[in-house]
């Protein structure tokens, strides 16, 4: 790489040289023809920073990506939202883990560690089978963006999970629960808006979303 | 931080994605326009002929090429067997969408049914209800193991005895589609009777309700499996039939014992 002058705005020169990968892994693309993968921070060079550092980013990330899939009117136009070209799944992973912790502290006590394990094996299979189903009736998006965004949706359930750990009435319950899983079923359908299915099949795409949701808001309510 | 960068990266990812499929076949079909249709690029994956391995996901798109009204309408002609399901309402076009999705809504809702009646239950009598998670696991048991492997044995049996309309997609289309008559049922068997203390009304009406889902799905199921049952001879088609209706019977009774079933 040619010498250049060191440039005092750190921030740009980063930039630089992101666009210059950038541009140099597109033309590997037209070459070879392969895909590329996405990576979740092209911002620069990450090999000798802190460890503090790089968790602290990626624990941004999450949060920001929960903003974005929870709070859909403030993301505002859905063809400009990066929810479906950028993808993680730290978050789905931790709500995940955190969701069947909260169920399993409030199931049967002889049923604690079924609870666990069955209600993680429902949340891993339930979205990649819903993902699939997407595929499968023509969606033009990844595989794991679509994990992602359905994982990311998780949270009012995670929510609704400890609320249950804390309250028992059911009068409480179901009608707080009831607006969480809309809230789930609602920002996931939102966020996956963009993925090009035809009008005449967006319901059955929809429908297993709004069935996984609708599951896992039942064992929140029942628990 | 501009999100500007990634565009040619993901546009480039998403292209090769979606044309993954048609790369191959394209350029040959390019070279002849006479026989090339206009808009090949517009043509949705589901719609073409299966291309690629056995695990690629355009492969299977064929299977799931339904629409949402024929969907429901195929789930209307299952509640309401009133004409015939192969020639009527299935035609030419089998679907896997609805037999899946059908048994895991069914699974859920026999696993709700069967919650609610035991939280009703124990909070009319003053007690902490815990629900079973086994239940669960046994109801997406029972129904996918029911509409996945009872077609596909009746499939090789009709293979064997050398049937001429054995297909393995329509009978999983007709066993998937005779499910959805569990979905009534598990509401008509919530009705609270036990409330007011009424626990043999209330059992009386899931045995009712049941007994109303196994006749209306077995009707459904010897109705249009007759005809195809009538291609091998008729001592074979009886054999079949029976096993049919036993395994129809069987699971009925699964049903009822295992969800519906209480005691308070």
């Amino acid at each position: 790489m040619e010498d250049r002058p060191i440039q005092p705005d750190i921030e740009s020169n980063t930039y630089n040289y992101a666009s210059q990968a950038r541009e140099i892994e597109s033309n590997i693309q037209e070459l070879t023809g392969e895909q590329t993968q996405d990576r979740r921070f092209t911002g620069g060079d990450t090999l000798d920073e802190p460890v503090l550092t790089t968790l602290n980013r990626d624990l941004k990330q999450v949060g920001r990506r929960v903003i974005e899939v929870l709070y859909p009117k403030l993301r505002g136009d859905t063809e400009n939202s990066n929810l479906l070209r950028e993808w993680d799944l730290w978050g789905p992973l931790i709500f995940c883990l955190f969701l069947s912790l909260f169920l399993s502290f409030s199931a049967k006590p002889k049923q604690r560690s079924l609870v666990f394990s069955g209600v993680f094996a429902v949340v891993w299979l339930g979205e990649a089978v819903a993902t699939l189903n997407i595929k499968l009736l023509g969606g033009k998006v990844s595989f794991f963006r679509v994990m992602s965004v359905l994982g990311y949706s998780l949270f009012p359930l995670v929510l609704a999970a400890f609320i249950s750990l804390l309250v028992g009435t059911p009068w409480v319950r179901i009608p707080v629960h009831i607006a969480l899983v809309c809230w789930s079923v609602v920002s996931s359908t939102q966020a996956l808006r963009g993925s090009g299915i035809p009008s005449n099949k967006v319901l059955l795409s929809i429908y297993p979303v709004a069935l996984f949701y609708v599951t896992l808001g039942w064992l929140t309510i029942i628990t | 931080m501009s999100d500007s960068r990634y565009d040619a990266i993901i546009d480039a990812d998403v292209d090769l994605e979606s044309e993954a499929g048609y790369n191959n076949d394209f350029d040959i079909e390019a070279a002849d326009p006479m026989t090339t249709p206009t808009g090949l690029i517009d043509e949705p994956a589901a719609t073409s002929k299966p291309r690629g391995g056995i695990f690629s996901v355009s492969r299977y798109a064929q299977y799931f090429d339904v629409e949402t009204a024929e969907v429901l309408k195929r789930c209307w002609a299952a509640i309401f067997p009133r004409q015939d399901f192969y020639e009527g309402v299935m035609g030419n076009k089998p679907d896997l969408w609805g037999p899946f999705w059908i048994a895991t809504t069914v699974a859920f809702v026999l696993f709700s049914s069967s919650t609610i009646v035991g939280y009703v239950a124990s909070h009319a009598g003053g007690l902490q209800y815990y629900y079973d998670f086994g239940l669960l696991s046994a109801a997406a048991g029972i129904m996918y193991a029911y509409t996945f492997i009872v077609p596909l044995v009746l499939y090789l049996g009709l293979v064997y005895y050398k049937s001429e309309h054995a297909n393995i997609l329509e009978c999983l289309t007709l066993y998937g589609y005779s499910n959805v008559v569990w979905i009534p049922v598990a509401i008509v068997a919530t009705a609270p009777f036990q409330l007011f203390g009424w626990n043999k009304a209330a059992n009386i009406i899931r045995w009712i309700a049941t007994a109303v889902g196994y006749s209306i799905s077995l009707l459904f199921l010897v109705r249009n499996l007759n005809p195809v049952l009538k291609s091998t001879d008729s001592r074979t088609a009886r054999m079949l039939l029976i096993v049919i209706i036993a395994l129809h019977t069987g699971l009925a009774i699964a049903v009822k014992f295992t969800f519906f079933h209480y005691k308070v």
